[in-house]
């Protein structure tokens, strides 16, 4: 890049060059070169420096006018200074507000269809001004209009003003500086904030449009909170056109958020936007600023590296900070979506996706994941693990005494292998470190499960059991029934008859989640006959059972039958009469609903007023059992006529179970369908369309044709009847009369209700044709 | 306290430099509002010559001068133009890209600065090197360059022929180019 004559050797080295370089001047060019190799006296690098020296000879700095430069350079650094009351375009100057690397940022009006728009003005610089530059302006600025998001400052004009020069109009935003900001606000907001500049960014990118300079001086906060992203495309805009990429694209862009490609003039991309809002979610949460990283990037390592990051941030967030801030773009989050969910997950203690995780920290994660559902299995998860490694240590305790307990020991080992091979195994469907959700680890572990321990059908009935467990808590229940099937299979012959018992017990509920009544009857039937052949019969093991039986006959409609099976579950679970635990709970409120579908009002709301005070005084508000025992005690208040109460207590607890399960739930769906019915039946009108998306959403939650499926079919038609929409009502009633009798023959009550409902709306429309 | 511009000439040439410090101000901002005020000039820029002189007729009356004085104004009106590019230089920016410097850390954009402010910034220390090396082309440089001066005023002043002065300006020229890389600013 430049001459080494003076940065090789010391200044007497020097010195001595220029006194032969100007000693040589005096001689004539044809002679030089002779006179230099003659005066160098054998000294090859001072005639080298010297000849080099004078072939350097062109036109440079020194050729041209101080004067004329110093006037140049004045302007460039004092540019842009307006008076108020100038005109660019339409506009009229107000005030300077502020000043960036582009110049001075003016206030600006203008006068619209009988009010004032105000407008932030910002000039080009001069030498920004060729015709390809300007035409570039034109173009891209009709790109930017096309923005439209309430978190992003409109482009609202631009032009060229009398003096030739480029001007830009953004909307004028009125808020804080996103550092004032931030430094009165929590943690909270300043995740919700990323996650809305996230959402403006996506917006920018499915049109195309980059960023590529997101820092905190681009971001503005309004007073409600709500972000606003300055200068988009702003950057892309004023790059000049030249084949020099390095100077260009990092030229505009602000180079302690620079991401590692624009500061070797890479390709810029959407993977350059995610960068930005990586280094700036850091920012905001850790702080501290990613700076310092441009420099240690240019070699292509880590920006940041992921470590420093990660500690920077302790936690999850470390890890999609350090992921969205990947020196290599490739590697970084593929959108601003992914980047988005991330943070949601992490807000929402959910497993990021960005980390290459280990065995604890799955566990972690599975069990605040699944709390409503799986949250005993996944302890039995943990527990098996955990379990193994007491036997091993017990064993070795045991100082190997007997056989057996070796045996065991070393079972138990296979196990614990077993579980960290398969939370830990990178998967090659994962190539890019990716982690698999929570399913397709299930996946992973219930194929691995026939071979890492074969021979060992014990083994394998119990993490066939928990994984099982697991799915069927995600509402995979066909995939659950499977493996417990596959655990049954395993054990015929078994000794351990109280695994058995206990696998056809949970066999005969996934069954009945599935519709395959006939099939859980005698899975339950089964069980009670293995429970029965045990020396050392457990009470609760039989409650459980009839429990079961109980809500597969009420599903099937057979409520005399179900009542007396958790009558009989009730008595198993209490020692004493009256006494109350979460075995007998769940058998009474079992029964309560048996009741109240049978229509035994006063027995039914007895039974439900029983369970669920004895709830309210005993479990606090977010607890499972409670929250499922009012859900269904206000669903039989608005069946007996009372929609208000219904209406009170499902409005009290939806946040709590929103929380608890989260949006897109079942149970939430389930409860917005309560919901929806009884303000229906309270005649508001928002009833009806609360209905429709809660059923929607119920239906995704559960697409499989069961009982739950059914009822909310049931309810879609109940809301299009009440809004006189009847073909859709006749549709859902035919639906759900059509899955009712799939599942339990055509006389069940549900299908009988339907029937007897198609039977009423074909009389009135015969009614309106005549 | 002396404010005019003659009795502060006279003050720094007997080596008061309080005096020297001040006239300096004032020539660099005379320079400023010279080189500030060429914008409007619509394509009618002075020389840096013509600059020079202006600003010494404006400044110091003509009258009574004597040469002794007359050079210590044209060392220093060089000198402050030459600080004028440099901060101007830096005022762009330019230092932040330039000459393999590492990377700053400032929160600010790399700025729309022209290229010869990069250079600018080279000169200056490439300048303050041939100092170093050889004092007198160094101030050959300042006082041509920066300061206006002719091979034959700077021949005056120096008390040399011309002849010894352009052959320092040539031979300095080059090596400075060296440093500083073409003008057309493809470094």
């Amino acid at each position: 890049m430049r001459s080494t004559a003076t940065e090789s050797g010391t200044d007497a080295h020097r010195r001595r060059a220029f006194e032969l370089l100007r000693e040589a001047l005096d001689v004539d060019e044809t002679a030089r070169a002779a006179f230099i190799e003659r005066h160098a006296a054998g000294d090859a690098s001072l005639a080298d420096d010297v000849r080099e020296l004078l072939a350097g000879n062109r036109t440079n700095l020194l050729d041209e006018d101080a004067s004329a430069l110093a006037a140049r350079l004045v302007e460039a650094a004092a540019a842009d200074a307006l008076p108020g009351g100038a005109r660019m375009g339409a506009w009229r100057v107000v005030t300077p507000i502020g000043s960036g690397g582009m110049g001075t940022v003016y206030l600006a009006e203008r006068d619209g269809d009988g009010y004032v728009q105000r407008g932030a003005l910002k000039r080009i610089k001069r030498g920004m001004d060729s015709d390809a530059v300007l035409e570039r302006f034109r173009r891209e600025r009709q790109i930017l209009s096309r923005l439209d998001h309430p978190n992003i400052a409109r482009l609202l004009d631009g032009g060229i003003a009398d003096d030739g020069r480029p001007f830009l109009v953004m909307e004028y935003v009125e808020g804080m500086p996103l550092a004032t900001w931030s430094a009165q606000a929590g943690i909270g907001p300043r995740v919700e904030l990323v996650l809305a500049l996230c959402a403006a960014v996506a917006h920018a990118h499915h049109r195309l449009v980059v960023h590529r300079d997101i820092k905190p001086a681009n971001v503005l906060v309004a007073a409600d909170g709500s972000p606003r992203l300055l200068d988009f495309g702003i950057a892309r805009l004023l790059e000049a056109d030249t084949g020099d990429a390095t100077a260009t694209a990092a030229r505009f862009v602000t180079r302690a958020y620079a991401a590692p490609e624009q500061l070797q003039g890479l390709a810029v991309t959407t993977a350059t936007d995610i960068f930005q809002l990586g280094a700036l979610l850091l920012e905001l949460l850790g702080g501290t600023r990613l700076a310092g990283t441009s420099g240690a990037t240019t070699q292509g390592t880590t920006a940041g590296g992921r470590t420093s990051v990660a500690k920077a941030l302790r936690g999850d967030i470390g890890v999609v900070v350090a992921r969205a801030t990947d020196a290599d773009p490739a590697r970084r989050y593929a959108t601003v979506e992914a980047f988005a969910d991330d943070i949601r997950r992490w807000r929402d203690g959910l497993p990021v996706l960005a980390r290459p995780d280990s065995l604890g920290y799955r566990l972690r994660r599975y069990v605040a994941r699944h709390r409503w559902l799986v949250a005993a299995s996944a302890l039995a998860l943990i527990a098996v693990v955990g379990g193994a490694a007491a036997a091993l240590w017990q064993a070795r305790a045991a100082a190997a005494q007997e056989r057996i307990a070796l045996d065991r020991a070393e079972a138990a080992e296979r196990v614990k292998r077993f579980m960290i091979d398969l939370f830990q195994a990178p998967d090659p469907a994962h190539a890019r470190g990716a982690m698999p959700r929570a399913d397709e680890l299930l996946d992973r572990g219930a194929a691995q499960i026939a071979t890492a321990l074969a021979g060992e059908p014990r083994m394998q009935a119990e993490l066939y059991e928990t994984i099982a467990l697991s799915y069927m808590g995600l509402g995979r229940f066909d995939a659950g029934v499977a493996l417990l099937e596959r655990a049954r299979e395993g054990l015929a012959g078994s000794e351990d008859r109280m695994l058995a018992a206990r696998i056809q017990t949970r066999l005969g509920a996934g069954q009945a989640e599935l519709g395959r009544y006939a099939d859980a009857l005698a899975s339950l039937e089964r069980a009670s006959r293995l429970h029965a052949s045990t020396r050392q019969r457990d009470r609760m093991d039989d409650a459980r059972v009839e429990s079961i039986r109980g809500w597969v006959l009420r599903d099937l409609g057979r409520y005399e039958e179900s009542a007396a099976a958790l009558r009989r579950s009730l008595s198993l679970a209490q020692s004493v009469p009256g006494e109350m635990n979460p075995a007998a709970l769940r058998a009474l409120n079992n029964l309560a609903y048996t009741l109240q579908l049978a229509g035994h009002e006063q027995a039914s709301v007895e039974a439900y007023e029983r369970v669920v005070s004895w709830y309210a005084a005993h479990e606090s508000s977010d607890s499972q059992a409670r929250l499922w025992a009012e859900y269904t005690f206000a669903r039989a208040l608005r069946e007996f006529g009372q929609p208000a109460r219904a209406i009170e207590i499902l409005e009290r607890i939806r946040p709590t179970l929103r929380k608890v399960v989260g949006d897109a739930h079942a149970d939430l769906a389930g409860l917005d369908i309560a919901l929806g019915l009884a303000r229906m039946d309270r005649a508001d009108p928002d009833g009806p369309a609360l209905v429709a998306d809660a059923v929607a959403r119920s239906h995704r939650a559960t697409p499989q044709r069961n009982m739950l499926w059914a009822q909310a079919e049931f309810a879609r038609a109940e809301a299009a009847q009440h809004v006189g929409n009847e073909g859709d009502a006749i549709a859902g009633y035919a639906a759900a009369r059509d899955a009712f009798a799939g599942l339990a023959g055509a006389d069940h009550p549900g299908a009988r209700e339907c029937m007897r409902r198609l039977t009423a709306l074909a009389a009135r429309d015969a009614d309106a044709a005549d | 306290m002396i404010d005019s511009p003659t009795e502060l000439l006279d003050a720094a040439g007997r080596g008061d430099e309080q005096a020297q410090g001040r006239l300096f101000s004032l020539l660099y901002e005379e320079l400023r509002r010279c080189a500030h005020r060429q914008l409007g000039g619509r394509g009618e820029t002075l020389s840096t010559t013509a600059l020079v002189h202006e600003t010494f007729v404006k400044l110091v009356a003509a009258d009574g001068l004597r040469l002794e004085s007359r050079r210590h104004f044209m060392a220093l009106a060089a000198r402050a133009m030459r600080q004028l590019l440099v901060d101007h230089a830096r005022r762009a920016g330019a230092e932040k890209r330039g000459g393999g410097a590492a990377f700053v850390t400032l929160d600010d954009r790399v700025p729309d600065g022209p290229p010869e402010a990069v250079e600018v910034l080279a000169l200056d220390r490439a300048l303050a090197e041939l100092e170093r090396i050889d004092a007198r082309a160094a101030r050959v440089v300042q006082l041509h360059f920066f300061g206006g001066l002719s091979f034959v005023a700077i021949a005056e002043l120096e008390g040399l022929n011309e002849r010894t002065i352009k052959r320092d300006w040539q031979a300095a020229r080059l090596l400075l180019a060296s440093s500083i890389g073409p003008a057309a600013g493809a470094c």
